[in-house]
């Protein structure tokens, strides 16, 4: 058992240096539970949508879907409007109730501002003819056809339940988003797109 | 017997204990806690991210979660884990008549079945429903025609769903809707990965990916 010491001048020193290491090891740890810790602040909904917005726009990746012809499309190519887009499945009862208020509001807003995409999760040889006779049951005559046969927009737009619905603006950037469904063609939800097209003109 | 020399011999012999070295006693004592610490977790960290490398999802052989459920099947066939020898079993809960928004995870596990190749005909979905109520063996029929006519859907009978979802340690809880007969069931929405033998090795999280799971199930599949 050590006797019982008073610190030389040279162990104080030491001892000083020894704590100094470990305040600045507990700083830098604590630095570290703040940085793990900390998330982006909250995004705001915007009055009238029912989406979520962001603060900032964000640059979505590369997508590439197919139209009812079956043909690649870029998400890239609907850059220069608003786009709304409305993902998907015929096999999700929630997302074909708002399927006809979607139609309607492509009728009211589709145009050079302004286009609703409803991409389908629909995957399968059936799927294309399993989308055509759904809009035919319920009389769509606005929307075209997509297909995202690869599941891919699970992954690449984080929609993991349908329907995801994404706002992008004319740069083809994420404005807002919402999960579940709505009424889109509620004169609410109309003036508040025709509002944001106004407000960045082409 | 010789006394031991005194372990620092540029100590001089003390005079009294006193309030001053105690506290520079704990600080060099909290000082070295930290820096061992520190130094576990810069010795740990990149052995972690070593281990998380081999698969994309979590890894988690060894836990014994629901390997010995059986339910019937969307066509009253009982089906156990044994039924599945051979294959990489992805299971998962849920429910079809989904209120406001339904979950993706049946298309994902499509998706990685088709980016499989060949080797996806050992890549099976089961999908146990926490709403046999609604979810009937024909509602389960016709859900799954939307995804891969391999896929299987268990529903569990009275008294089952409590037994099986405890099996998994999942939870399930019954919101109820608006209206009388719309409600939301809530429930964990990450998928349970079984190996060709029959154990449990992996747990993925909704939105993980196709392309993750594909890749994973094509190393249980070689024998990882």
């Amino acid at each position: 058992m050590d006797t019982p010491t008073r610190p030389t001048g040279a162990q104080a020193t030491r001892r000083r240096w020894l704590a100094a290491v470990g305040l600045a090891g507990a700083a830098g740890l604590g630095a570290l539970a703040y940085f793990q810790s900390a998330r982006p602040p909250r995004p705001q909904a915007a009055s009238g949508l029912p989406l979520v917005m962001h603060d900032q726009p964000t640059v979505l990746p590369q997508l590439s879907v197919l139209d009812g012809a079956g043909q690649p499309v870029s998400l890239a190519s609907f850059k220069g409007k608003f786009v709304l887009l409305n993902i998907w499945a015929t096999w999700c009862p929630p997302c074909r109730e708002e399927m006809p208020s979607l139609d309607r509001l492509q009728a009211q807003l589709g145009g050079n501002d302004f286009q609703v995409i409803a991409l389908s999760m629909d995957a399968g040889e059936k799927a294309i003819g399993l989308v055509k006779s759904f809009y035919a049951s319920i009389g769509i005559q606005h929307l075209a056809i997509y297909q995202d046969a690869d599941a891919a927009a699970i992954y690449k737009l984080k929609a993991v339940g349908v329907p995801t619905t994404l706002l992008l603006d004319r740069q083809g950037r994420e404005v807002g988003r919402m999960s579940g469904t709505a009424e889109w063609d509620d004169p609410k939800i109309v003036a508040a797109l025709q509002a944001l097209i106004r407000a960045e003109p082409a | 017997m010789a006394t031991p020399p005194p372990r620092r011999s540029r100590r001089k012999p003390a005079t009294a204990p006193s309030a001053h070295r105690d506290r520079w006693r704990f600080a060099l004592a909290f000082g070295i806690f930290l820096s061992a610490g520190a130094a576990t977790v810069l010795l740990v960290q990149p052995k972690l991210k070593q281990r998380a490398a081999q698969f994309k999802l979590s890894d988690i052989t060894g836990v014994d979660y629901g390997r010995a459920f059986q339910l019937p099947d969307q066509n009253g066939v009982v089906r156990s884990l044994r039924d599945f020898k051979g294959e990489v079993a992805v299971v998962f809960f849920g429910f079809t008549q989904c209120p406001e928004a339904c979950r993706t995870t049946m298309a994902e596990i499509a998706q990685a079945k088709k980016l499989l190749g060949a080797r996806g005909a050992k890549l099976r979905a089961i999908f146990i429903t926490v709403d046999p109520e609604r979810d009937t063996s024909e509602v389960l029929q016709a859900f799954l025609a939307n995804f891969d006519p391999s896929f299987v859907a268990l529903r569990p009978g009275p008294n089952q769903l409590e037994k099986v979802v405890g099996e998994f340690k999942t939870h399930v809880r019954k919101i109820p809707g608006a209206t009388p007969g719309s409600c939301t069931i809530d429930h964990t929405a990450a998928s349970f990965v079984f190996d060709p033998q029959g154990r449990l090795r992996l747990y993925a999280r909704h939105g993980a990916g196709a392309a993750a799971l594909a890749a994973d199930a094509q190393r249980l599949l070689g024998g990882a």
